[in-house]
């Protein structure tokens, strides 16, 4: 079993960097998700830990072992460190009991031994009996468990996923999930898996690393992410979030402030050590705000938007205060109002953003 | 520790690879751009030879067979294209393959095909009692000949050019047009033509490139009728007067060179234009339905085939089975005794058939055995000196192969330093000449079927464990076998029929194919000529046939004649 250090790793391509000061230290045997938008340098941290590329600064360590570092580069082959590719990399030319015996033929396995641990691979991820199909006749799930036993096979104490999931349809994700999920628990295996679906990270990590341009924004288990976002980006990009100009009014006490935010009074949770403030931010979940419909002329917003969402309405709206901002709501159904409606606001419960 | 060495080893492997294949496509145009500098066999300084009225006429009549020639294909290749590439005619990969033969035919044996066609010989005028008196000349031994002979076959070239360029054409482009109510004719004018024309131009540059490097047409037809270009200029020069003109020619075969390098540089600039305007959509080119105009349209097509293939190739085969030159060819008395006397009473003819054999063969291994690492560290490593080795690369095949061979002779006259080995004379120097000349034929599609090739699949390979020589072994070379094998396929074809390289390479007991048919014809065998011919025809044919059967495993556009 091992864990995974990385400390100020940074990596670019002769332009800016595209990991920049990455420091993350997971613990043997956690699952970390690592969430961001496109292009923000997921797949390149994969590939510096996994050895492909070499690193630009900084040290990344396996198991408490020494990878990669200034004037280190133990190559991919040497770390034995299992990865899933997104395309899932099975070999054409070989069948499937081809694909998965193949870490064992390279560690010159025997050949009954590589027979009976290819078959029980094959049985993990519910594939036994297609030993002998070629890759290109299995499905998309298929291949998908098929590259996970590959892995499996090699019995590695770090594995990498890259997107594993974003080729299948929707019902499928759900049942790889679980399998994923199961695998973990089974074998305590760490785990860190590269994801932009925010919903595939909260259901399965323990902890969610979310990235922007290179840098790490913030790492939290995912009730943590969606109720204590760190920065402005975080608060936007997980879940829905009304992010609006606040001033904080007075310091954090038993883990709360009061706060003034469009123009209305009302109490945040806030992180310790909150003083008072002005152009702060706030970050309101849908749940947080509450409202009514109000008579024309009076109230606090306008309604801009009404979205069905199957049981609710997803519903955006521009507040007097700050017309250029958008609050998101959530009504359920049945709901009456229309586009132009006046409404007015109660603010119920928020997060002042700290660093916002 | 393990790593480093690793890592150390490939390098190794890198370096020796790089040093093979400068000398391979470096030496040969380095060297022949020193000699025409600072000359060093006898001859007089590079100034006397270009003001020599023999080289301004053989270079005047180079550019008029060239221009020609280069019309006519492209006259024909565009029919051909249009038809084949944005029509419903029927059976169109049979055509494509049709169109395509007379490439695949060297040029010495198309023009030993044609001879037979025209001429008081013919046994097809001589069927229709149309032959001219028997001691008339040919008709084709001058420079309309060539041109006929030269648009003949490079006709294909314009026709694989222009077609690629069309089959990258959207159907979109088409639809959007025909949908605002243009007529097909219209559509053909106002959109097809445009953006067909980049690739036009740029068959056209490669035909007349390769018209002005022709060996095989102008020496058969040209040599007997006294019309010289400078390929055949340089072929008389030294086969006259021997080593001591090496200079002389050195500086012709600059001179031809320079010429064929303009026109590949404007040829490049005009694909790579073509590439970029219509880069990035989608596949399916269109496909006009010509209704009640499309028998007339395969009959055009079928007609083509017949002219420019089955033609002259009947006629050659005709004049194989005639008992005497000249003796009208009937049921009764046609034999098999040509083919008896270059198979088995020859000896020439078997050496040859056997050094061919080897000579492309080996050639082809060789060369495999090179590009399948080298490619990969083309395709993965990169970097200026292995771009710059993968263009030179491109040189010794671009540039005409008598130009090749002047270089080869150039560098191989004397015994090789430190070895003392001498190639000269002997059948290795021809060896060498294929392995330079033909080293892009394997190499290109090698280095195309890495770079698709994804990475992921040598990092799974790596995720597993496994290290740089058994990664190659298990994951890299068997996925790009295919282009390898299909580049090794093109080069024993193409070495196995070649004339132009040997005929100033071969040494008495080293002769190939190539100059074993051309001497025969040239010594008035014209029998003996169309069956060694027809045979290496039918050689040809039958490895194209099962090419494209196999071929469907290979990947897209390694294999010319196939969709
Ligand atoms: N080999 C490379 N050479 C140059 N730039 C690269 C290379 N690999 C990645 N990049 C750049 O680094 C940045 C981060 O790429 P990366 O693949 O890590 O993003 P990602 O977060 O995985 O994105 P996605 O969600 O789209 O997969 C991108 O701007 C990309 O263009
Ligand atoms: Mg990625």
């Amino acid at each position: 079993m091992a864990g995974l250090k990385l400390d100020r790793a940074t990596k670019d391509f002769g332009g800016p960097p595209v990991v920049d000061g990455v420091t993350l230290d997971v613990a043997d045997g956690e699952f970390i998700a690592v969430l961001g938008p496109s292009g923000c340098g997921k797949t390149t941290i994969l590939r510096l830990v996994a050895g492909f590329e070499r690193l630009g600064g900084g040290t990344i360590s396996i198991g408490g072992r020494a990878m990669s570092g200034p004037g280190l580069h133990v190559p991919p082959e040497d770390r034995r460190v299992g990865v899933v590719f997104q395309s899932y990399a099975l070999w054409p030319h070989m069948d499937v009991a081809g694909n998965v015996a193949y870490p064992l033929r390279v560690a010159g396995v025997a050949d009954g031994e590589m027979r009976r641990r290819v078959d029980q691979a094959l049985e993990t991820v519910g594939l036994s009996g297609l030993g002998a199909r070629r890759p290109a006749d299995l499905s998309g799930g298929q291949r998908q468990r098929v590259a996970l036993a590959r892995c499996l096979v090699m019995e590695p104490s770090l594995v990498l996923l890259d997107e594993p999931l974003a080729n299948l349809d929707t019902h499928l994700r759900g049942a790889m999930q679980r399998e994923f999920d199961e695998y973990h628990r089974r074998t305590g295996t760490t785990m860190l898996y590269i994801t932009h679906d925010q919903a595939e990270a909260m259901a399965l990590a323990d902890r969610v690393a979310v990235m922007s341009q290179g840098r790490l924004v913030q790492l939290a288990p995912p009730s943590r992410l969606y109720r204590e976002p760190a920065t402005r980006m975080v608060a936007e990009f997980i879940g829905q979030a009304s992010v609006l100009d606040c001033d904080v009014l007075s310091a954090t006490e038993a883990g709360r402030a009061r706060a003034r935010v469009l123009g209305i009074d009302c109490v945040l949770r806030a992180a310790p050590g909150e003083a008072p403030r002005r152009a702060a931010a706030a970050c309101l979940r849908p749940d947080d705000i509450g409202f009514a419909p109000a008579a024309p002329g009076a109230g606090h917003a306008t309604l801009r938007r009404v979205t069905y969402r199957g049981g609710s309405f997803a519903l955006e709206a521009a507040p007097d205060a700050a017309p250029a901002a958008t609050l998101r709501l959530v009504a359920p159904e049945p709901f009456a109002l229309e586009p132009g409606a006046r409404v007015s606001l109660e603010l119920r419960d928020g997060w002042i953003i700290p660093g916002g | 520790m393990g790593a480093a060495q690793g890592r150390g080893r490939e390098d190794w492997l890198l370096a020796a690879l790089v040093a093979v294949t400068a000398v391979l496509a470096v030496a040969p145009v380095l060297r022949l751009l020193l000699e025409s500098a600072f000359p060093s066999a006898g001859g007089g300084p590079a100034v006397a030879v270009l003001s020599q009225p023999a080289t301004w006429n053989a270079a005047r009549r180079t550019l008029e067979t060239t221009l020609g020639g280069t019309l006519l294909a492209a006259a024909i290749g565009c029919v051909m294209a249009l038809l084949a590439a944005l029509t419903d005619v029927r059976a169109r990969p049979l055509l494509v393959f049709g169109f395509v033969l007379p490439l695949m035919i060297p040029p010495q044996v198309t023009a030993i095909a044609w001879l037979q066609v025209f001429g008081p010989a013919s046994p097809l005028l001589k069927m229709l009692d149309l032959a001219p008196p028997l001691g008339s000349r040919n008709p084709l031994y001058s420079g309309e000949g060539i041109v006929l002979l030269l648009g003949v076959h490079y006709a294909p070239l314009v026709f694989l050019t222009l077609r690629a360029g069309l089959r990258r054409l959207p159907r979109d482009f088409v639809e959007a047009a025909l949908a605002t109510g243009a007529s097909p004719l219209r559509v053909v004018a106002t959109i097809i033509v445009p953006i067909m024309m980049p690739s036009l131009v740029a068959g056209v540059m490669l035909t007349m490139v390769s018209c002005v490097g022709n060996f095989g047409i102008p020496a058969l037809l040209g040599i007997p009728g006294g019309y010289t270009v400078l390929t055949t200029l340089i072929y008389q020069r030294l086969a006259g007067l021997g080593p001591r003109v090496l200079s002389d020619v050195a500086t012709l075969s600059v001179l031809i060179g320079l010429i064929v390098l303009v026109g590949i540089w404007l040829q490049a600039r005009l694909l790579a234009r073509a590439d970029y305007r219509i880069a990035g959509t989608s596949a399916d080119p269109p496909r006009f339905e010509l209704g009640r105009w499309r028998t007339a349209a395969e009959a055009l097509a079928w007609g083509l085939v017949l002219f420019t293939f089955v033609l002259p190739m009947l006629a050659m085969a005709l004049t194989s089975l005639v008992p005497a030159y000249g003796v009208k060819l009937t049921a009764a008395n046609a034999t098999l005794e040509n083919y008896r006397f270059v198979i088995f009473d020859h000896g020439p003819t078997q050496r040859a058939f056997v050094n061919s054999f080897l000579l492309s063969a080996g050639a082809a291994l060789a060369l495999v055995a090179l590009s399948l690492p080298l490619g990969w560290f083309m395709a993965r490593r990169g970097g200026s000196l292995l771009g710059a080795l993968a263009f030179a690369a491109e040189l010794p095949y671009a540039l005409p192969g008598v130009v090749l061979a002047i270089a080869c002779i150039l560098l191989f006259l004397k015994p090789l330093p430190l070895i003392g080995l001498g190639l000269y004379n002997t059948v290795w120097i021809i060896l060498v000449a294929y392995l330079m000349r033909f080293l892009i034929l394997v190499l290109r599609p090698v280095v195309g079927a890495y770079q698709q090739l994804d990475r992921s699949y040598e990092e799974a390979a790596q995720m597993a464990g496994a290290r740089f020589a058994f990664r190659q072994r298990t994951i890299a070379l068997p996925m790009v076998a295919p282009a390898a094998a299909a580049g090794a396929l093109i080069v024993f074809l193409t070495a196995f029929n070649e004339l132009t390289v040997s005929a100033l390479l071969w040494s008495s007991g080293a002769e190939t194919l190539g100059v074993a048919v051309f001497s025969l014809e040239q010594g008035g065998d014209s029998t003996y000529a169309a069956a060694l011919a027809g045979l290496s025809v039918v050689v040809t044919i039958a490895i194209m046939a099962a090419t494209s059967l196999a071929g469907r495993r290979m990947p897209k556009g390694v294999v010319p004649w196939r969709d």
